[in-house]
């Protein structure tokens, strides 16, 4: 079936088990919010089927239509088509957007091949007035200095132009002003079609407003504790993450 | 009047260290005027008396002196092949000629190259040797007013293996006048590891404003000792951008004068290194006179066994209050056994003024290369990527475009290959 697949998922950092059997399924065509309090797993989970190098994989299986992506180095995992949108983008002196994406796509091509720049710079400049985006920004070095939501409408337009099968965005929301949040929401948005599948990883409902889910879970102590509909977001907002919490345990 | 000039068959043991050698080239020469005869008299004896080894050179600290020996010397190359010019059309009053023709047609005009000194920064053998024995060299002129539009080129052969280079060079812009040169260091394909002993001495006038952008590209077989001492004049303008890519051993000693008020240096260095390069590099701000800015900023790049080391200095006297002074030297380490070792110091003797030095060394962040390797790109590429991005800051200040893109695209074929 093509969908991103996690089966009873284990991982954990320095020794310290952090996700404890996870299993969640995203097929092609939906989007599903994971909703959780503060140390939950939540980041953990993108960063593992990323292939973060801190991060130990101790069992289960994550697979990209139906092929394995447990122990690929990240840059195989991103040709085979995840993406993910960082909480915390790095900045990179020196590396201008352009050359970086520009070097993504190249990679994506067979040995010794090269995007065209003509071709390349119309398509990013789309993207780029799609988003909102200064064109000068191509000549910006990555992140360098950039505000919270220059950050995240940069990790916007890496997904556009990357065209991922599945998508993870990492609490997207945090750091951003309603203004941002409405433009990159409209991003993704964007992207929403039957043959890409969307995890939007949140602490707040606020952003589920602009980009409705299929589906919500909730995560706690590193597992997927319910599983409900776009409503689910708003019980959570009302009702805080203790009784979750507490049927958990119970 | 000739212009033969001594070559290397000729001397069957040529040796840098031997009296005989510098008297049969000083009688090869016996043409020249009697002034020059004796300043290449005088740096010879200098240089014969320099004590043979001095324990503990600070000038040498953390170097690996030997490197830079003459033993492996045994002739001096051919200074027809040694250093060409490409030369734009130039305005009146603005002119570039090389060393050996001026001798025959205007032997004043390099008069001036034995009076300025060099940087002294420690390569006291080379410095002599060169005013000893160079045989070529540019000398740069410009007066009152004239701007040069296009850059002018110029190419530093390395010598054969066992051959070395001496060049002296100057440059002299007058009052108000703007010139941008290019100076490249080129590879020699044939039989590399050759020396260049290069020796720049530069006066700058009133307002005037000189851009500098040297590319070396020697063989990895290659020793390059560049001694340059730039003099700054009242509102002068001095901008040195320097990418250092080939040598075995690079020594690079930088000195700029603010003479009077109003003078600027700026000086940038970039050295990727790689395999066993040594990339030794020596600075120094002289502030000299008040309200003066200086900005130095030197960024090495070290992959395998690679070693660089900086050691620069700003030095304000007493006179030079309001002095603005900046020194700043960034290493990024690529492998484990890379080694930079930086002295960055200051001294500083008025009381208003506004100094700052730094230097760093570390290596990439890898939640930095996790970012980029997640975007597919691979771990290689992505530490190219951020090297070139650490090194590029400096090259991405040259106004010329076609020269930019030149050292852009040198530094980024050096890290492919």
């Amino acid at each position: 079936m093509n969908s991103l697949k996690i089966e009873n998922l284990q991982a954990s950092i320095e020794d310290k088990a952090i996700l404890h059997g996870l299993s969640l399924e995203i097929p092609k065509g939906e989007v599903h919010a994971i909703m959780g309090p503060n140390g939950s797993g939540k980041s953990t989970l993108a960063k593992v089927l990323s292939g973060h190098p801190s991060y130990k994989v101790d069992g289960g299986s994550a697979t990209l239509d139906e092929e394995n992506i447990l122990g690929l180095e990240p840059d195989e995992i991103s040709r085979l088509g995840l993406f993910l949108a960082f909480q915390y983008p790095m900045e990179v002196p020196g590396v201008t957007i352009a050359n970086f994406i520009r070097a993504a796509r190249n990679a994506r091509l067979p040995e010794g091949e090269k995007v065209k720049a003509v071709d390349f710079y119309k398509e990013l400049y789309e993207h780029m007035d799609d988003l909102g985006m200064d064109r000068k920004f191509t000549a910006r070095s990555l992140n360098d200095g950039f505000s919270g939501g220059e950050k995240k409408r940069c990790e916007i337009l890496q997904m556009s132009m990357l065209s991922p099968k599945y998508c993870i965005l990492d609490e997207t929301d945090s750091g951003l002003d309603i203004d941002a949040l409405r433009v990159v929401s409209e991003g993704v948005n964007r992207m929403r079609n039957p043959d890409r599948g969307i995890l939007v990883i949140t602490h707040y409902q606020r952003l589920l407003e602009y980009i409705v889910p299929d589906y919500v879970h909730v995560m706690s102590e590193g597992k997927i504790v319910r599983t409900g509909g776009k409503e689910l977001a708003l019980e959570l907002e009302e009702r805080g993450y203790d009784w979750i919490k507490q049927e958990a345990v119970a | 009047m000739s212009l033969e000039t001594i070559s290397p068959a000729s001397m069957d043991t040529f040796s840098l260290s031997q009296p005989h050698t510098f008297n049969e080239f000083a009688e090869s020469r016996s043409w020249e005027p009697g002034w020059l005869a004796d300043y290449r008299h005088d740096c010879w004896e200098k240089f014969a008396s320099l004590p043979k080894r001095i324990l503990k050179d600070e000038r040498w600290r953390f170097s690996p002196r030997t490197r830079f020996g003459f033993d492996q010397i045994s002739g001096l190359s051919l200074p027809k092949e040694s250093l060409t010019l490409a030369v734009p059309s130039l305005s009146d009053g603005l002119s570039i000629d090389l060393f050996d023709q001026l001798l025959l047609e205007e032997p004043h005009a390099l008069t001036l190259l034995t009076k300025l000194m060099g940087p002294d920064l420690g390569a006291d053998d080379y410095s002599f040797l060169t005013g000893a024995f160079a045989q070529t060299g540019f000398l740069l002129r410009a007066n009152k007013g004239v701007a040069g539009v296009s850059p002018i080129i110029i190419e530093h052969q390395e010598p054969e293996a066992g051959q070395i280079a001496f060049h002296h060079n100057l440059i002299v812009l007058d009052a108000n006048t703007e010139v941008t040169i290019v100076e490249r260091f080129v590879g020699q394909a044939n039989n590399p590891g050759g020396c260049i002993s290069n020796l720049l001495k530069v006066q700058l006038g009133e307002g005037a404003r000189l851009n500098r952008i040297v590319i070396q590209e020697c063989s990895s077989k290659a020793t390059i000792v560049q001694m340059e001492n730039f003099n700054i004049g009242k509102n002068a303008y001095l901008n040195s951008t320097n990418l250092h890519l080939g040598g075995s051993q690079s020594r690079i000693e930088s000195k700029g004068i603010l003479k009077e008020p109003g003078a600027h240096f700026e000086y940038g260095s970039v050295f990727l290194g790689n395999e066993e390069q040594l990339f030794d590099q020596r600075t120094i701000q002289v502030h000299e006179a008040p309200h003066c800015t200086s900005n130095l900023l030197c960024k090495n790049a070290l992959r395998k066994e690679a070693k660089s080391i900086f050691s620069g200095l700003i030095k304000v006297d007493e006179e030079a209050q309001h002095t603005d002074a900046y020194q700043t030297n960034r290493n990024l380490l690529l492998s484990s056994e890379a080694e930079a070792d930086s002295l960055p110091g200051l001294e500083i003797l008025a009381n208003e003024v506004k100094c700052s030095h730094g230097a760093t060394t570390s290596r990439i962040d890898p939640q930095e290369l996790f970012y980029l390797h997640s975007r597919g790109i691979s771990k290689v590429e992505a530490e190219k990527l951020i090297a070139l991005g650490f090194l590029s800051e400096s090259l991405l200040n040259i106004d010329h475009q076609e020269t930019r893109d030149t050292a852009l695209n040198a530094l980024a074929d050096a890290f492919s290959s």
